[in-house]
């Protein structure tokens, strides 16, 4: 009877080993010279947890409410082909981020942001960010703020496998058939990084427009998980998981207005060189401001 | 706030929104990082295989695992799932690789451009830049001089 039970249990751990065996992936590693990793860097950079507001001396327990809708422009053919055929890339031209910032002291604040996992255009992310800041003394009219930042999470969509692929030349749709299955994929693309930066404001009090730049850099580790599904409704173990190993700067040019007594908006330009330029917007309240 | 100022910086924002791009270019190399030269007496190891591995046994295609047209292109398979094998999608029954006859190869046939040579088939690499002209002399070459196993 024992010799039985541990029969079993060794069949069962079998086959939990097995199992895992035969799901083992591939990684594979890009740095951002090669197409895979630019493709990543660049929508990695699009997601960069840039403070999109000019910096400010706040007191102890100030709390802000924000939305910051970001643009990803789309990208042509070319840019998306990256091995084989182009990727379905271009699903969701904006993000909308919601963010909270919070000052734990007078100069030390912190944020976070998290995009819940709803569908939006054809894309479901789950995404969290996190930032600390401090906003150093007045130097002068100028106001410099250290910064550290770091964003975790997923963006979930058709990208290797898309029903595009039907409308293109007959290679696509034969392609989509045999390599897709016929099946959209659901690939996973995970935003892994973190990032310093240093901004400086131009420190005038009451000012109706408070411009701002920075320059930062960020450690990437962004990993893309090919996520073809087989007719079994499975996940086809064929492909790769792509990971970006990078470390780029990137620098941020913008504006805050004071629209009234506790709402401001901001406009800000983010260049990643060799990835993306492009603008971000936040609009926000001053929930508490004491 | 004036309106002059609203104006500006509305009008800046519109410029900024204009401006946003991608600061890269496609990256393609019809090579797939693979020296672009005619080789006029390949190895099957060292040339032939190199391409194989590159444009063919990638992920959903001819890998073990994925084994598209029950054709196999990984190092350990591919000799002998090419040499002197029928071509399973071929109506003239083809071999894959005809030993000295590059010609009649299902291989050579199905990666050229002339649609009559693969009965209308798709070209391979399917959906994807085909081999390039020095990549396919290579493997003619191979082929040409008896598909050896060097």
């Amino acid at each position: 009877m024992i010799a039985r039970i541990w029969f079993g249990i060794v069949l069962v751990l079998a086959s939990f080993v097995s199992r895992g065996a035969a799901q083992e992936r591939v990684v594979q590693r890009h740095g951002f010279s090669d197409g895979e990793g630019r493709l990543m860097a660049f929508y990695s950079a699009g997601l960069t947890f840039s403070p999109v507001a000019a910096p400010r001396e706040r007191a102890r327990g100030d709390l802000a409410l924000g939305l910051e809708l970001g643009y990803l422009p789309p990208l042509s053919t070319e840019q998306r082909r990256v091995g084989d055929k182009p990727e379905a890339t271009n699903l969701a031209p904006i993000f909308p981020r919601p963010r909270i910032s919070y000052a734990l002291t007078d100069r030390v604040t912190v944020e976070a942001s998290w995009i819940p996992p709803i569908e939006f255009f054809d894309v479901k992310a789950n995404l969290a960010s996190l930032a600390l800041s401090w906003t150093a003394p007045a130097s002068g009219a100028l106001r410099f703020t250290p910064r550290l930042a770091g964003t975790l999470g997923s963006i979930e969509g058709a990208i290797t496998c898309s029903e595009e692929l039907l409308s293109g030349s007959i290679d696509l749709a034969v392609y989509y058939a045999l390599v897709c299955y016929g099946r959209e994929s659901r690939d996973e693309f995970f935003p892994r990084h973190i990032l310093a930066e240093v901004t400086v404001g131009w420190d005038r009090a009451n000012a109706a427009v408070e411009p701002y730049a920075g320059i930062g850099a960020r450690r990437d580790w962004a990993r893309f998980d090919i996520g073809v599904i087989r007719a079994d409704g499975s996940r086809e173990p064929d492909h790769p998981i792509l990971e970006l190993r990078a470390l780029r700067p990137y620098g941020v040019l913008g504006a805050t207005v004071r629209a009234a007594a506790r709402v401001r908006a901001t406009a800000e330009m983010l260049y990643a060189p060799g990835s993306i330029l492009t603008l971000r917007l936040q609009g926000t309240i001053d929930a508490i401001r004491r | 706030m004036r309106s002059g100022v609203r104006g500006g910086l509305a009008a800046a924002t519109l410029c900024a929104a204009v401006g946003s791009c991608a600061d890269f270019s496609g990256t393609e190399d019809p090579a797939f990082g693979l020296p672009d030269v005619v080789v006029a007496q390949p190895s099957f190891a060292a040339d032939v295989q190199p391409i194989l591995k590159m444009r063919c046994a990638v992920g959903g295609c001819h890998t073990l695992a994925s084994e598209q047209g029950g054709l196999a292109l990984d190092a350990t398979v591919s000799y002998d799932e090419l040499v002197g094998v029928p071509a399973t999608s071929s109506a003239n029954a083809y071999l894959r690789v005809a030993p000295g006859n590059a010609a009649d190869s299902w291989l050579i046939r199905r990666v050229r451009a002339d649609p009559a040579l693969r009965n209308g088939l798709t070209r391979m690499p399917l959906a994807t830049l085909p081999l390039t002209s020095n990549q396919i002399s290579t493997i003619v070459n191979w082929i040409d001089q008896g598909a050896p196993r060097n």
